[in-house]
């Protein structure tokens, strides 16, 4: 099986190698600021949601000559903003109408593209391709990337504030309804770029983990920023080395690697808040 | 008023003692808490919040296990009170969900489900228990309505007509007075009083300290532990209530009042924020009328007058 | 004459007829499923239940077990392990499902990736009820019936449960075992869905009827006739128009349910939104026209 025998420093040697890992790198770091914000927000499906309902959003562009990107954001943003609409003048729970609405749009995707007579590849969009990325793509990410990071760092202070409490950040005056939606629009965004890397159905491992485990780590949002980038960014590395060798799908390499850390970080806080405790209990 | 199907007769004991409970997280919720209350009674559960109040509800429904200490029903561990359904609980507003699709006579009939049969198919008993349920509470001619479609006190009628078709004697009120109109507060004090004829044990849990003196008979002062317990006057006391909230509640010192320069007595108030706990000058409870009180009034006379002696 | 012929061109194949008629059942299932999960609140469970089962069918696929049995298994096990990590760590509900969903769901990719003769992956993802084999058939009409069986003897335990469960445990019903009930019945279903719709899209089929069904009425027993009803419909035509459609008979099905949502929100008669305009212009409009509540 295991048809790759040369050591890992020498797969730096190969162009797609290198490429891949920008691409890795910048998407993990991407989606780890991200991950943050929305754990703290409770959006974990939010972000299952958009990843899925961006899948009609690619076929039409494709059927209608534009870019992917555009449709796949369009269809994101839309999801976010049908669910909400729905669930103001509705009863029902917000899971509820999230999962009706992107499960519909996924499901119309996948309609559209029986029907579509494009040169698409399914897969590709469904669970990434990553050591086939273009050069083009790879300026693409890594300028989106950075777009995205210095926005959301330059805000974050505000972006935080609406995720804490979301009262207290329209009561000074923020312009909270613009924040949820620069918040909703970066989700989109980095979803689509990430599809190229993970696909959308792995994206959402992406979008929580990260945080999650960092906020295991520590208390203060800066270091968490820190610690979830470091984390994504050591899993995404490793998980395209593992892949390579074990030449498995390298999006569920990744996701992986960043579970076990998870599972370790979580060991971790676990043994440390026990020494807390027994230190505690004997003055 | 009551029928066979109702609280059948006999004297409930609740029995606390020494309860103690730890969460997961190391958190201490209760610890050596004991109490014990006998039927017929209105029992105030009084505390600022995160004294334990709900803790020590969530033990007598046997929903947390002790660390410490035990609560016992009738002599018996809660478990087997809850399979006999003398434990009726009826919950705060915002634990429920009021889009649910259920009507007001469906809820009322889920109180009867633990006495049902496997496929939970109701009798001619059970409805007729919901039938003299929400007459008493005066709800029949709402039965077809959905549950969110009622007024704020509509509601809380509800699920005390639940806890009556239940049937249960010891009967756990989560906050019943809060966003309740005057009129429907009193119709349901009425109610509680009425039950606690028929020999119940009735728990209020409130942070509403004024409305405390006016039907409870007794209280129990909760700030991680039993504070106090007994006949409210003698549990109120400036003392205890201090000792429990601490800094939480406001104070009014009033030595002389305002208004009539003539009139010596003078009164101190605590507060909440809601109603006001008025004591008079020697750290009596002052009440909202006269009326019912004529022994307490009589008594004090005398004291009085024998004290000039 | 000739379009009414086209239409009728399906139901000349045996494996159409027998795929439209195994995704109605199933559809109807999951229909009086989605009542409860829908009004308890449990559709991002369902979600992570349907990835969650997915290294299970790869693992059977592989060993030659029922596809159903492995399923289940890996179900109970993401299940225990979202409880165990919700209990040991402060992270919010959602963030554990996700975390645990998405491992075990890459868990089950990277099987299928690394064993190219295993189960084909197109088959996890979007079911393929087209081409389902008869071991596969009888395992969905089994749970099928089971879950029915079960359902109707108990909906009135798990409506309480999912109404009130404080009060359930009061009156001294087994409120632990009516939750592994409510899960075991969910797992049930969505390794049957699976068939039918892919994993990705089970979850559709255990919320949108459920949802659409709490617009259009204020009784639970209704409701879950409703449900039951909507979902059927939908698989049923979902599944015959698939054969328009190259097959995708998930996308076909979920997407019809999705359009009847849509539907049902904007002109349910009550709870519909276009009613609840008419209300509020009514109420604004005449100062007097208020609702009256006693």
């Amino acid at each position: 099986m295991n048809l790759y025998t040369e050591p890992w420093w020498e797969l730096f040697g190969y162009e797609f190698m290198r490429e891949a890992l920008v691409v890795g790198v910048v998407v993990a770091a991407m989606a780890a600021v991200l991950s943050c914000f929305l754990i703290l927000k409770g959006w974990s499906l939010m972000g299952d949601a958009v990843s899925h309902a961006v899948l009609p959003g690619i076929v039409l562009a494709s059927m209608l000559g534009l870019p992917l990107a555009v449709g796949a954001f369009v269809a994101g943003l839309g999801c976010a903003v049908a669910s909400g609409f729905v669930k103001r003048h509705s009863r029902l729970k917000e899971d509820t109408v999230l999962g009706v609405i992107f499960t519909g749009m996924f499901g119309l995707g996948l309609v559209l593209y029986s029907k579509a007579p494009t040169v698409l590849h399914l897969d590709h969009i469904l669970f990434g391709n990553i050591l086939g990325v273009s050069r083009a793509q790879v300026w693409q990410t890594a300028l989106i990337g950075v777009g995205v990071l210095s926005v959301v760092l330059a805000r974050r202070r505000d972006l935080l504030l609406l995720c804490f409490d979301e009262r207290h950040a329209r009561a000074l005056a923020l312009p909270a309804t613009a924040l949820h939606y620069l918040l909703l629009s970066v989700l989109a965004l980095v979803i689509v770029v990430s599809l190229q890397a993970v696909g959308l159905l792995l994206v959402v491992a992406m979008l929580i983990t990260p945080g999650a485990t960092a906020r295991l780590w520590t208390d203060s949002f800066d270091w968490m920023l820190v610690v979830a980038v470091v984390v994504a960014v050591v899993s995404s590395v490793s998980g395209i080395f593992i892949s390579y060798y074990v030449s498995g799908s390298t999006a569920a390499c990744v996701v992986l690697v960043q579970a076990a850390i998870f599972l370790l970080s979580l060991m971790g806080s676990r043994w440390r808040a026990r020494r807390f405790r027994g230190a505690r209990r004997v003055p | 008023m009551t029928t066979s199907f109702h609280h059948s007769t006999g004297d409930l004991r609740l029995e606390v003692s020494g309860l103690g409970v730890v969460y997961a997280n190391g958190h201490r919720a209760l610890s050596g808490a004991s109490f014990s209350l006998t039927g017929g009674t209105i029992c105030g559960l009084v505390g600022p919040n995160g004294s334990g109040k709900s803790t020590l509800f969530k033990s007598m429904m046997g929903f947390v296990r002790p660390s410490a200490g035990v609560v016992t029903i009738n002599g018996g561990p809660v478990r087997e009170a809850l399979k006999a359904q003398v434990v009726a609980y009826v919950p705060q507003a915002e634990e429920v969900d009021w889009d649910f699709p259920v009507s007001v006579w469906d809820v009322v009939l889920m109180g009867r489900y633990g006495a049902m049969n496997f496929l939970r198919r109701a009798r001619l008993s059970d409805r007729l228990a919901v039938e003299e349920s929400l007459r008493r509470v005066s709800l029949w001619e709402f039965r077809d309505r959905q549950i969110g479609e009622l007024s704020g006190g509509q509601k809380k009628r509800v699920f005390l007509a639940r806890a009556l078709a239940q049937g249960g004697r010891l009967i756990l009120l989560d906050e019943p007075f809060t966003g309740v109109d005057v009129q429907t507060e009193e119709a349901i004090i009425v109610l509680l009083r009425e039950l606690r004829t028929s020999g119940c044990i009735i728990v209020v849990s409130t942070h509403n300290l004024g409305s405390v003196p006016e039907f409870c008979d007794q209280a129990v002062l909760l700030n991680k532990t039993v504070l106090a317990c007994g006949p409210t006057a003698s549990v109120f006391t400036e003392q205890n209530l201090t000792a429990a909230f601490g800094g939480v509640l406001r104070h009014f010192h009033f030595e002389r009042s305002t208004i009539q320069s003539h009139d010596g007595r003078s009164v101190k108030i605590m507060t909440d924020d809601e109603r006001p706990l008025v004591f008079g000058k020697d750290g009596h409870l002052e009440y909202k009328d006269r009326e019912g009180r004529e022994s307490l009034i009589d008594e004090r006379r005398r004291r009085e007058t024998e004290a000039e002696r | 004459m000739g379009m009414w012929h086209d239409l009728l061109v399906p139901l000349q194949y045996d494996y159409m007829v027998r795929a439209v008629v195994v995704s109605g059942l199933i559809g109807v299932v999951c229909g009086f499923l989605s009542a409860f999960v829908t009004l308890k609140g449990w559709s991002l469970l369902g979600d992570a239940l349907s990835h969650a089962v997915v290294p299970g069918v790869a693992l059977a696929g592989l060993l030659g077990w029922p596809l159903a049995a492995g399923a289940f298994l890996t179900g109970v096990l993401a299940t225990g392990a979202m409880a165990l990590i919700k209990v040991k760590s402060r992270l919010r509900e959602d963030a554990v499902m996700g975390i645990v969903f998405t491992t075990f769901f890459a868990a089950g990719l990277l099987i299928i990736s690394l064993t190219p003769g295993g189960v084909d992956r197109k088959t996890i993802i979007f079911g393929n009820i087209l081409a389902i084999a008869d071991r596969e058939l009888l395992q969905v009409v089994v749970i099928a019936v089971v879950t029915l069986v079960v359902l109707g003897c108990k909906w009135r335990d798990l409506m309480l449960f999912c109404f009130d469960a404080t009060q359930a445990r009061t009156l001294g019903l087994p409120v632990v075992v009516l939750h592994g009930l409510l899960l075991v019945l969910m797992s049930a279903t969505v390794v049957a869905a699976l068939q039918a719709v892919g994993a990705v899209l089970v979850v559709a089929m255990l919320v949108t009827p459920g949802a659409a069904a709490h617009l259009l009425t204020d009784r639970f027993g209704r409701m879950m006739w409703v449900a039951a009803g909507l979902g059927g419909g939908c698989a049923l035509v979902g599944a015959y128009a698939s054969y328009f459609f190259d097959g995708a008979t998930g996308g076909c099905i979920v997407t019809l349910q999705a359009l009847v949502f849509g539907v049902v929100f904007l002109w349910a008669p009550r709870h519909g939104w276009l009613a609840e305009r008419r209300r509020a212009r009514g109420r604004s409009g005449s100062g007097k026209a208020q609702e009256v509540r006693l």
